[in-house]
């Protein structure tokens, strides 16, 4: 069944300073939707706006033309990567895999780097590992939509191509929205792909759009 | 989520200030001891200031780790109202122990 998550309305202040005013979001299942922008363009308070964990004084978000006025307490609607881990240091992986109901092998066949490390604690993890559990639990639990914000920080090339692939496997039973700065592996997997840019969001097709909006350089 | 898996993980949130907390409660229960029920409202005091020194100290150095909870759809408030009210419970129970065996 196909569920859509739409934003708009959003206005989010601080101060004087208006941060985000223009801002129409649409989100789809089985559609992976980029979101790119300069440093400071509200990517991430966007982000946790969607989610609803950032006060604002003006949003509507939608889930099948539903307003949700505080998502976050839905994790069956929506769940949310944050730009840092998150995963409680002292937890073991055994611990992480049982709260959020997930099969430890499944991970083990896409990473068979972590084969030892059931009983290893998340502090005992390298930080690129830390990385990639705390993507894998939030792409693989089921939830209609998610939202990930910078994935991709602390990885490597070999395990962004493969959280590539899970997005793209992943998407077939949710909607995807992601924001990170190696725009050419968010235009890789993406279907729809938005700039923010002066506190509104521009629907964008590729690069060419990404230099009229100012995000990258024209060649 | 299914019940023991939410008493699981406030289990998880309270261990992360369970010793400092207990460590008071002892210390409160030690003071009651010594002094008799006339320091009580003392007592009711510096533990509600180590409990809101707990609350801040959290909410301001680990509040990256409340989006595990969140995630697994354990609200804020849920995780301080039954960690703090439970903690509030064990004080109280100690200070009543206390006072059984003094008397």
């Amino acid at each position: 069944m196909t569920h859509t998550l739409t934003a708009d309305s959003i206005q989010l202040e601080f101060g004087m300073s208006s941060i985000l005013s223009d801002i129409y979001i649409q989100c789809r299942t089985g559609k992976i939707t980029g979101l790119l922008g300069r440093n400071g363009q509200g990517k991430t308070c966007l982000m946790r706006i969607v989610y609803g964990d950032l006060p604002c004084s003006s949003r509507s978000i939608r889930f099948d033309d539903t307003v949700v006025s505080q998502p976050y307490r839905r994790p069956d609607l929506v769940r949310y990567l944050p730009q840092f881990n998150f995963i409680p240091p002292s937890l073991t992986l055994k611990r992480v895999f049982t709260d959020f109901n997930l099969e430890f092998n499944e991970l083990e066949n896409i990473f068979p780097e972590f084969r030892p490390s059931w009983r290893s604690r998340i502090k005992d993890l390298s930080g690129g590992e830390r990385r990639l559990i705390n993507i894998y639990i939030i792409a693989r639990s089921p939830s209609r939509f998610i939202l990930l914000d910078e994935p991709f920080s602390h990885l490597s090339p070999l395990q962004i191509e493969k959280i590539k692939a899970l997005l793209t496997e992943e998407k077939q039973n949710k909607g995807i929205l992601i924001t990170d700065h190696l725009y050419q592996d968010i235009l890789d997997i993406s279907d729809k792909l938005y700039v923010l840019s002066n506190g509104g969001t521009r629907p964008a097709k590729g690069t060419e759009d990404l230099e009229t909006f100012g995000y990258i350089r024209a060649s | 989520m299914k019940f023991p898996a939410v008493i699981r993980l406030l289990l998880t949130f309270y261990k992360s200030f369970f010793f400092f907390s207990f460590l008071i409660t002892l210390a409160c229960a030690l003071l009651f001891w010594e002094y008799g029920p006339h320091i009580f409202k003392v007592l009711l005091w510096l533990k509600t200031a180590t409990l809101y020194l707990t609350f801040y100290f959290i909410r301001s150095y680990r509040q990256k780790e409340f989006y595990y909870y969140r995630n697994l759809g354990i609200r804020d408030f849920m995780l301080w109202s039954l960690t703090l009210g439970f903690d509030g419970c064990l004080f109280i129970f100690f200070i009543i122990l206390t006072h059984w065996w003094r008397s």
